[in-house]
């Protein structure tokens, strides 16, 4: 990847921290963001950069598995599986909603909320 | 006469050697949105290089000043404890550095190697002197014989005809094995630091760049204060073996040219002892990006 994808995580945010690692992920693997074959992080380097417990993250990665968003193999990592992005969304939407969901996050507002605000702003 | 000028060239080592450690500093090219966070752990980071070295400090000196009738053994071995001391305060200092604040934490998804955060130059330089040092005591340990009470390479004796000259206390294995065994411990404590920051979180909301530029610029201040206590081991190593082997009143014709190279390898290593720890002293230099969009050096 030549640009820099970040997670984000509001401990103020009423959804579990595995959950927003989780619909991030997914996020950018259906949008494209993260192509087939891309390779994650280790789960200790994700927990460690984002002040959270091992198992938080595993969590996580194990519910992608579980929907085969993504697959772990002991030699070569965890990887993005292919055929699940969908058509991908211009650049630019992509960053303003990233730029979105991080503020909410900042502010403890609740995706759902944020979904609202949208809906009202559209 | 010669270890009159041997000394002054060493003192010169030390002079030249400090300021060029000083003016060889890495530069850091920064975010300056990023610059309060990273001048903090920066001035973090060169304060457990002082209080390490300050404490590994009392503790070589605890070794040197000691007196158990070992025959400086322990002295011999107090460089290293140094540096193992150095290495390891700052190896905790960066392990517990609250890297992370605020209600909203950030991680990049690219992948983070290890040898990334590694400084190359460093980590060869500390290489070559820990391989030099190697070879001085093997050699030492080689070229050493019983003393007069039969203390296996304390000393260093030749045979001219009839006659015999002997010399010491000389690095051979009578210190040799405990200077190995303690330059192994300081090697083994500058791989440990070096992995541990290689695997702390990263510092806060910085680009993967400039993250990787700082965990850089923290394994290059270890491996230059391990290379600095490597290089405090073999200046008086080589110098003591230079010593007797010009000092011996017989000897083979060898004994000079190396007693030479040996006294060549004890100003070089002051001066790099020197200039590793000018550079770990005063830690990197940090240029915001927007005044010079320059490289790492």
């Amino acid at each position: 990847m030549s640009f820099e994808l970040q997670l984000t995580v509001a401990l103020a945010d009423p959804t579990p921290p595995y959950e927003q690692v989780r619909r991030q992920l997914a996020g950018h693997i259906q949008t494209g963001r993260l192509p087939a074959g891309s390779r994650l992080p280790s789960v200790r380097q994700l927990a460690a950069d984002l002040g959270l417990a091992a198992g938080t993250v595993a969590r996580a990665y194990r519910e992608l598995e579980d929907v085969g968003l993504i697959t772990t193999d002991r030699a070569r990592g965890t990887h993005v599986t292919e055929g699940h992005a969908q058509r991908p969304f211009p650049e630019d939407v992509v960053g303003a909603a990233s730029a979105l969901a991080t503020a909410a996050r900042r502010h403890g507002v609740s995706i759902e909320s944020t979904i609202e605000a949208l809906r009202t702003a559209w | 006469m010669v270890l009159s000028l041997v000394l002054v060239l060493c003192v010169a080592a030390l002079v030249v050697g400090a300021a060029v450690g000083w003016s060889r500093r890495r530069v850091i090219v920064i975010d300056p949105q990023a610059r309060t966070v990273l001048v903090r752990l920066r001035h973090r980071s060169g304060g457990a290089v002082l209080l390490g070295l300050v404490l590994g400090g009392l503790a070589a000196a605890a070794m040197l000043i000691a007196k158990n009738g070992d025959l400086g053994r322990l002295a011999s071995m107090a460089p290293a404890a140094w540096g193992t001391v150095a290495v390891l305060v700052v190896a905790f200092a960066e392990l517990t550095t609250p890297h992370l604040e605020g209600e909203v934490r950030t991680a990049s998804l690219r992948i983070r190697r290890r040898l990334d955060a590694v400084d190359t130059h460093a980590a060869l330089l500390a290489l070559a002197m820990f391989a030099a040092l190697a070879i001085v005591l093997g050699i030492g340990w080689v070229m050493g014989e019983p003393d007069d009470m039969g203390r296996p390479g304390r000393s260093i004796s030749t045979t001219c005809g009839t006659t015999g000259a002997s010399a010491g206390p000389w690095p051979g294995s009578f210190y040799g094995g405990l200077m190995l065994f303690a330059a192994a411990e300081l090697a083994l404590a500058t791989f440990a630091a070096v992995a541990a920051v290689a695997e702390r979180p990263r510092a806060g909301a910085t680009s993967l760049e400039t993250d990787t530029m700082l965990r850089r610029a923290s394994s290059g201040q270890i491996l230059l204060v391990s290379t600095a206590a490597a290089a405090s081991t073999l200046a008086p190593t080589a110098g003591l073996m230079a010593m007797l082997l010009l000092g011996l009143g017989c000897r083979p014709w060898w004994y000079v040219p190396l007693g030479v190279v040996w006294g060549i390898v004890m100003v070089g290593a002051s001066g790099v002892a020197a200039s590793c720890l000018g550079t770990a002293l005063w830690g990197p230099r940090m240029v915001d990006r927007a005044e010079e969009p320059v490289v790492v050096r």
